[in-house]
């Protein structure tokens, strides 16, 4: 088989370091017990083991409770858990012009069947100033993304928080690019519910992702079922995490993002966003006097959205996978900050470098690139 | 303890103290909603655990003496 050269990390980070896939293993292997349920050694291993991943979090993201650290299964159920179990129906909520469908389709279902209201506000620009525009009186909530998944705006959420902190409104932050590559002090920026997922920035592997909660947010259950606590009630247990984690949680999965933790503090997130950035930035550079090339994304950063004139993106995605690339063309779930990029209808090409690339599969694109424009 | 995450949360702090301990489930007759957990030590360390509790730092309990 070809060798790959994968630039999708922005839709799921591959590969993954040895550790996540050996941990795994080893989990299925050795203690995967159901956590929470009852108290023999393999349940209680696996309890532990689960209280682990929860602890490394809250570290990496300066919350003091390990047990306000919900596991959830990707960045969007932890997304409606936040949107859905935290905004009241009736109110006024903020979003940003970037916004992901993980918040956009929540938030559509809050406005259309809880009589909630939404105003957008713009990224470009004095983005502090664009929110005090949009504030009301019955503001509740803002929900945004921290860092954009098709162009390179990070949003300034320490300040945004503050801003919101003293006007006592939810701040609900999407971290599912910037989580593992960004420094996040969820206590710092007031954040009540920052959502990832566990396979992107974090390195871990599908099925798994984060939700942690501030001490003023206890979200309204958005699932019911068994916790393998207080069993007599009819309702969801009272406290975090067990209120939201209703049934067996993916314990194999918890393990490996263990291990992509580990990684992470050992490389440091710094180190991780200034190589990817770099590598981004020597690709851009070979295409940036070429007229048929047309860069969408902005500052700099490990992205880069582009389309070549006169061929889709789908077109283009198509022709570098046939050499071997992956990137991924369209719209990226993403159809209003596409919009506020003003993209084609079609979307374009986004190449979103990670953790593992090398300046080789750096070369790899180029070289792949270039043979696309001869053409 | 309510919940899992609550005991594993008491042990490291016991543990962390000194006093060594194993969670165990609560016999159901003992619990008012079902499913708790206990966290189970010799009695050397009831006066350590309950000083513990005193300082707040075990978010629930009550020391039920001898069966653990």
């Amino acid at each position: 088989m070809r060798e790959l050269c994968y630039f999708d990390n922005a839709a799921t980070t591959f590969p993954k370091p040895p550790e996540v896939a050996e941990e795994m293993a080893r989990c299925i292997r050795e203690y995967c017990g159901n956590p929470g349920r009852g108290s023999h050694s393999l349940a209680l291993k696996a309890s532990e083991k689960l209280y682990e991943v929860r602890e490394k979090a809250a570290r990496m993201f300066s919350c003091s409770a390990p047990d306000r650290v919900v596991l959830t299964m990707n960045a969007t159920h932890g997304l409606n858990v936040a949107i859905l179990g935290l905004i009241s129906p009736g109110s006024h909520i903020l979003i940003s012009d970037l916004e992901h469908n993980s918040v956009l389709r929540p938030v559509e279902y809050l406005k259309r069947e809880k009589g909630v209201s939404v105003s957008v506000f713009s990224t470009k620009g004095n983005i502090l100033e664009n929110i005090r525009k949009k504030l009301r009186e019955d503001t509740k909530a803002l929900v945004c993304i921290h860092s954009s998944n098709i162009t390179n705006k990070v949003l300034p959420i320490e300040k945004i928080g503050r801003l919101l902190w003293m006007r006592g409104i939810i701040f609900i932050v999407d971290a599912s690019q910037s989580a593992g590559a960004h420094r996040i002090d969820v206590s710092r920026a007031h954040i009540d519910a920052l959502c990832m997922p566990g396979h992107k920035g974090l390195l871990g592997p599908q099925g798994i992702g984060l939700a942690i909660f501030s001490e003023r947010s206890l979200p309204n259950p958005i699932i019911s079922g068994g916790s393998g606590s207080l069993s007599r009630l009819l309702e969801m247990p009272p406290s975090l995490p067990d209120r939201l984690e209703a049934g067996t949680l993916p314990t194999p999965c918890a393990t490996g993002l263990s291990a992509g933790l580990d990684y992470i503090s050992e490389r440091g997130t710094g180190d991780i966003l200034f190589k990817e950035t770099e590598l981004c930035e020597r690709i851009k550079r070979n295409f940036m006097f070429d007229e048929r090339v047309m860069t969408y994304s902005e500052g700099k950063g490990p992205l880069w959205l582009f389309n070549i004139r006169g061929l889709s993106s789908q077109k283009t995605a198509q022709l570098l996978s046939e050499q071997g690339v992956c990137v991924r063309p369209g719209l990226h779930c993403a159809p209003m900050a596409h919009k506020a990029l003003n993209t084609p209808e079609d979307g374009a090409v986004r190449l979103s470098v990670g953790p593992m690339n090398t300046d080789n599969d750096g070369d790899r694109f180029i070289t792949a690139l270039n043979k696309i424009l001869k053409n | 303890m309510k919940t899992m995450t609550a005991a594993i949360k008491a042990k490291k702090t016991l543990i962390a103290a000194g006093v060594d301990c194993e969670i165990v489930s609560l016999d159901r007759n003992m619990t008012k909603n079902g499913c708790s957990y206990g966290l189970a030590f010799s009695c050397s360390g009831a006066q350590r655990v309950e000083l513990l509790r005193g300082k707040g730092k075990l978010s629930y309990g009550e020391m039920i003496g001898g069966g653990y």
